[in-house]
């Protein structure tokens, strides 16, 4: 796990246009994770009491909230897709940098904008075959099996979930090219 | 579609997934790309389209990794709820007056916490807040102060509820109840394992620690109500789960909700506290599941390259037993764990070592808690030891090397404790087949 290693003598030099663009983005999409993230936490809050009243309904009452499995899976897509903007904010995570911290600095700056087209390029993909996913549901008119909920909303919201991770790889990219024209 | 062999495509698969994450890129994200590749060479365009989609869908809304931010949640509850500090001060008491009991205590707690907790970094920094100020207050040494909140932290993934054993699960369709029974046993023996080479290191170098105050047997025995909290969720989650009454999913909102009404009685959670441990768990559960998610896909396409056949074949062919095999396979881990990260190496290469180490023989239950120990090997030691890690970022004026020093000798014990769980499977599996033919 590692952070991206800022030059420092990057804090003295004025902010560019470029980064100046980034920034902007930067300061238009850090609220809207914010509450995405709160619509993750209240998602899972919901998990918690589908479950208690399924099994309070099932030993008590002898009547177990019906599809609590599907609703459970459907509740772990919208708190993940949701929150993957959130957790990918800030610094990165996840992350090797035992080899590349002993790069030369102007080859990491070359390296890290391809990395992050490519990672958008699969998010798009992904966002992409997401929604084609949705749209087969949506025409084979699919539902859970319990109950009669829709899927195909669900596999659009995970599209959303993953398109709003693709702002934050812009910037990173915009960040890093600002970084290396500066040297 | 390509007319490359199916091994070259295999190879360019994996050399792809090495090149971009040792150029710093996300190691979920980098298995994304080289199995796209891979998939889109050995199959062609449509076949890498559709399982993206559709891996991405199956991870997403599991029914076994459903659990992942329930367990999560519980332990961060606990954490904010005073459950921990009132079992720390429980072992205090018991054990705080011995040389080095400071940092045995918080290795029982640890142990107890892990009974709550599914996840080793809530537990490491939830117990941080509790032991650290007691055990600077004594003058304990830094090293053993955090090699003990480090190596304890890490029985959170050991002792269920447990995170790894849900992943280990879903990736080898293992029982989780049986999972998390396996994991009780070995967690006990090392927690006391633990507390005897603490005992051993502070006899060996007496300036590591200092005698607490005694407490009286009133006092203690009255200190017992401070696991009472503990000891209903645990019972309740485990009972509920080997009673057959909660399937593993139920088990975790009713541990939940049990941790929050525990939490309540001692009158120390917030609702801003419960607010932010939902947000907290959606987001370390999106980071494993993103993960995972990377994992799937990648082994997605080495199930149709000759990667995994040819690793498989190479290893039986070579006709050697099945102790040296697992051993072998320990050292991969050790070597890629000092690579990356220790979770992304399990999700990878599971897949592959699994069913060649069952069909030698070992019992799946044994293969989980071995992989388990294996992670939490490689959450202490460098490069990528994300517990220490996570200390490290809550005290800025404590050096990595000092933590990553501390730990060593926790290492040490966990490694024969390794070597005990490979000799003698009866310790993972004793305890489930006894549940299970008392069912």
């Amino acid at each position: 796990m590692s952070e991206h290693g800022q030059p420092e003598r990057e804090a003295t030099l004025p902010a560019s246009g470029l980064a100046r663009f980034a920034d902007s983005i930067e300061a238009f999409y850090k609220p809207v994770y914010t509450w995405l993230g709160y619509i993750g936490a209240a998602a899972l809050a919901a998990l918690v009491l589908a479950m208690v009243w399924s099994i309070v309904g099932r030993k008590f009452f002898g009547a177990p909230l019906k599809g609590s499995t599907e609703i459970t899976q459907l509740g772990l897509v919208v708190m993940t897709f949701l929150v993957l903007g959130a957790e990918h904010m800030g610094h990165e995570k996840m992350t090797v940098d035992i080899i590349i911290k002993h790069f030369p600095r102007r080859l990491q700056e070359i390296i890290a904008p391809i990395t992050y087209i490519l990672v958008i390029a699969i998010f798009c993909i992904l966002c992409w075959q997401l929604i084609v996913l949705g749209i087969t549901y949506q025409d084979a008119h699919q539902t859970l099996r319990n109950i009669d909920v829709k899927i195909y909303p669900f596999a659009y919201l995970a599209a959303f979930g993953i398109l709003t991770m693709i702002p934050i790889y812009i910037v990173r990219f915009l960040k890093s090219i600002d970084r290396a024209v500066k040297k | 579609m390509t007319e490359l062999p199916l091994w070259a495509i295999g190879t360019i698969g994996a050399g792809i997934f090495f090149v971009l994450m040792f150029v710093r890129m996300h190691v979920g994200l980098s298995l994304m790309i080289a199995g796209f590749v891979g998939i889109w060479l050995s199959r062609g365009m449509p076949a890498a389209l559709n399982t993206l989609a559709t891996t991405a869908w199956r991870v997403g809304n599991s029914t076994y990794l459903v659990v992942i931010p329930l367990f999560v949640l519980m332990g961060i509850i606990a954490g904010e709820g005073g459950v921990t500090a009132r079992a720390f001060d429980t072992f205090n008491r018991w054990v705080g007056h011995l040389r080095g009991g400071l940092a045995m205590a918080t290795v029982g707690t640890c142990a107890a916490f892990g009974a709550v907790c599914g996840d080793n970094i809530a537990t490491a920094a939830t117990m941080d807040k509790s032991a650290l100020p007691e055990m600077r207050k004594y003058g304990y040494d830094d090293r053993l102060t955090f090699g003990s909140i480090a190596a304890g932290g890490n029985l959170g993934i050991l002792i269920p509820p447990s995170t790894a054993f849900v992943v280990f699960g879903f990736i080898t369709q293992t029982s989780i109840a049986a999972l998390f029974i396996a994991g009780i046993l070995p967690g006990i023996i090392l927690t006391l394992m633990f507390m005897g080479q603490i005992a051993l290191q502070c006899k060996i170098n007496p300036s590591l620690s200092a005698e607490g105050p005694k407490a009286s047997w009133k006092a203690r025995l009255i200190s017992l109500k401070g696991i009472i909290g503990i000891l209903i969720v645990f019972a309740l989650v485990m009972g509920g789960l080997l009673g057959g009454i909660f399937t593993p999913t139920e088990a975790g909102a009713a541990g939940t909700v049990a941790v929050i009404v525990v939490s309540l009685f001692y009158r120390q959670i917030t609702f801003k506290a419960l607010g932010h441990a939902l947000v907290e768990s959606t987001r370390i559960t999106a980071m494993i599941l993103l993960l995972i998610f990377g994992a799937q896909y990648f082994s997605h396409f080495l199930t149709t390259s000759e990667i995994a056949p040819a690793i498989s074949n190479a290893l039986v062919e070579a006709e050697l037993s099945k102790y040296i095999v697992i051993l072998l396979v320990c050292v991969i881990y050790f070597i890629l764990g000092c690579l990356m990260d220790i979770w992304s190496v399990m999700i990878i290469t599971l897949p592959i070592f699994f069913p060649i180490l069952t069909d030698m023989g070992f019992d799946p239950l044994q293969l989980g808690v071995i992989a388990v120990l294996c992670i939490m090997i490689g959450c202490i030691t460098p490069p990528v030891g994300v517990v220490v890690f996570s200390l490290a970022g809550m005290h800025k004026e404590v050096p990595m090397y000092t933590i990553f020093r501390g730990c060593w000798p926790f290492v040490f014990t966990m490694c024969i404790f390794l070597v005990m769980i490979i000799m003698l499977p009866i310790l993972s599996t004793w305890l489930p087949d006894l549940m299970i033919a008392a069912r």
